[in-house]
């Protein structure tokens, strides 16, 4: 379980809050969806979790019982966070399969597990890979060297096969990826449905939505929670846009 | 110790006064050491010769001294030995090794000819203590030479390499370096016939307080000639380095092809790195890019890894050596290279 309270977010040394104590409960096995629009913080309240350093962050979050916003940030993703970002960076010179290679045993290692050996790796990455359709030509490739948009994401979801992690944030995931790689992408976050997982999906569209069912529905508009419901929201904000949030009450 | 007066030639003065970039810079009270062979009956010596290839001075020791010091004060472009006798010539075959120490104080000069039509591969492990080396390639029409350089100077020292590649011929070196107290190489590489190429890539490592001059003059002397030249430095704290890449290209040298790529990553604001990729380009059909960038560890990159469990010291490592191994991992001899520099990567510091 994620939860979120009160949390302010700007950035270094500017004034304008991009979130404006902004709440939010997501209960373990939960998959919900954040919407909103251009804007609005939804990327913000990503980075602002995944622990990144350009912003000044005050509230509270915690992950299960564990104060998130004291960690570092890989000490966060130790603690089982994961963020699959809008526009994963590329790393020329590391090797792509190396570098998986390396978080999963670093993880194994915090879990005290041997590190998997080269024959029960490549047949883990085998299987992982093939879930997001990508073939072993990006393995030896540096990690999201001259790779496209879609493919840099669908690497980062290979990554979070890989390490399974407790929370997944799938920031703006199926922006860029073309209808069979959507298929694919949800596929292999439906295998990580489990009552023990919670995924938050920010997202533009119900494109991903209509593959990912999520519980629960919220959108966010100047850096707060301004709606929650179910895909009843969805569709609601299909026909009517976000304009009838912005209206005063 | 014998100490030089200041040089009197017309372009330095203009170069002075910003008006003649050829005559760019180097290093400042310059201090070497070298010994005078005494069984050589030839007087020793040794030219300082500028980028355009003009013999600026001459500097001989006294006969009867067997090991001289020179203060230099001014600035200069290369150390070359003109008068020094070959220490070794030889027509390279085949796959060579090639292990090269020299001591402190020490000099030496190499030929090193590919025959026409041959294919070599040198690979070549060089330490440099405290000295200069000046090597001569002729590669011949048709010839190919793959050229392995790790090099690890200590002190003081110098290095210059010669190059001349005749029609048709190739001369690619892929080098990994360190840095030392101060590591001053030039290299000079004339594509002479019709058809010549040349490709210089490399990476290097300079640690703190090192010092790594590198200056690169490739000239294009013919039609139809192609060159490449890139560079990867890694700078630690206070670390130094200058990279200056010139290709010149000649009016009767049409449809000739650069291209020039140098990068620097600093990790301390006190590191100091300096970039001069150049041109003189005197004809119009020809297809030239070239281009520079320094910067420091990208946040976002660190960011990203560590968003996947990795610490920070972790993170850096594996962008530090992804920088370094880039170069090279395209290469057959690629992962020697790559495994001399990650020890110093591992030793750098920030």
């Amino acid at each position: 379980m994620i939860t979120i309270q009160q949390l302010c977010v700007k950035a270094k040394g500017g004034d304008k809050l991009i979130l404006d104590h902004l709440s939010l409960a997501i209960p373990k096995g939960e998959v919900c969806a954040i919407m909103g629009p251009n804007g609005s913080g939804k990327s913000t309240l990503a980075h602002a979790l995944a622990g990144h350093q350009e912003y000044e962050v005050s509230g509270e979050v915690t992950l299960g019982t564990q104060d998130l916003l004291s960690l570092e940030p890989y000490e966060r993703a130790q603690n089982g966070l994961f963020v699959a970002f809008q526009y994963p960076v590329a790393i020329p010179g590391v090797n792509n399969l190396f570098f998986m290679k390396t978080i999963l045993n670093a993880k194994r290692k915090r879990q005290g597990l041997h590190p998997l050996d080269a024959a029960d790796f490549m047949e883990l990455v085998e299987e992982k890979s093939e879930m997001v359709g990508l073939d072993a030509s990006f393995w030896e490739r540096s990690l999201n060297d001259d790779f496209s948009g879609g493919e840099r994401k669908r690497n980062d979801i290979l990554q979070m096969l890989l390490l399974e992690p407790d929370v997944m944030i799938l920031d703006e995931t199926d922006s860029g990826l073309d209808i069979d790689s959507m298929q694919l992408v949800a596929n292999a976050v439906n295998s990580l449905r489990s009552p023990n997982r919670t995924i938050i999906m920010i997202t533009h569209y119900q494109r991903l939505l209509r593959y990912v069912k999520p519980s629960s529905v919220h959108v966010m508009l100047n850096g707060q929670i301004k709606a929650s419901s179910d895909m009843k929201l969805v569709d609601k904000l299909e026909k009517e846009g976000y304009q009838w949030l912005q209206q005063p009450a | 110790m014998a100490t030089t007066t200041g040089i009197n030639l017309p372009e330095y003065h203009q170069y002075q006064k910003g008006k003649n970039e050829a005559w760019r810079r180097l290093p400042r009270n310059l201090e070497f050491l070298y010994t005078v062979d005494p069984l050589q009956k030839k007087k020793l010596g040794k030219s300082l010769v500028t980028k355009n290839g003009q013999a600026l001075r001459v500097i001989k020791p006294e006969e009867s001294v067997q090991c001289c010091a020179y203060h230099w004060s001014d600035e200069f472009l290369y150390q070359f030995n003109q008068e020094i006798a070959y220490g070794l010539r030889t027509t390279l075959q085949g796959h060579v090794d090639w292990k090269d120490q020299l001591e402190a104080g020490k000099q030496g000069r190499y030929l090193l000819v590919v025959k026409s039509g041959h294919s070599v591969t040198l690979s070549e492990s060089t330490e440099l203590n405290h000295a200069l080396r000046s090597i001569d390639i002729i590669i011949e029409a048709g010839a190919t030479l793959n050229h392995y350089q790790i090099i690890h100077p200590k002190g003081k020292s110098f290095d210059h390499i010669h190059v001349v590649v005749e029609a048709g011929g190739c001369y690619e070196q892929l080098y990994a370096q360190y840095g030392s107290a101060l590591y001053r190489r030039s290299q000079q590489i004339v594509l002479k016939g019709d058809g010549a190429s040349c490709k210089i890539s490399g990476a290097c490592v300079v640690s703190s307080l090192q010092s790594l001059k590198e200056h690169v003059t490739i000239v294009h002397d013919a039609k139809n000639t192609h060159s490449e030249h890139s560079v990867a430095s890694l700078l630690g704290h206070q670390a130094a380095t200058d990279i200056l890449s010139t290709v010149t290209i000649h009016s009767h040298a049409q449809k000739s092809v650069s291209r020039q790529k140098i990068e620097h990553l600093l990790l301390s604001e006190q590191a100091r790195a300096f970039s001069k990729p150049a041109l003189n380009v005197a004809i119009d059909d020809v297809d030239c890019q070239h281009g520079a960038t320094m910067g420091m560890l990208d946040e976002m990159i660190l960011f990203y890894m560590q968003s996947r469990g990795l610490d920070l010291g972790m993170a850096k490592s594996l962008y530090t050596k992804g920088f370094i191994k880039k170069t090279f991992e395209r290469y057959e001899y690629g992962k020697l290279l790559t495994d001399f520099l990650f020890q110093q990567v591992d030793a750098i510091d920030g």
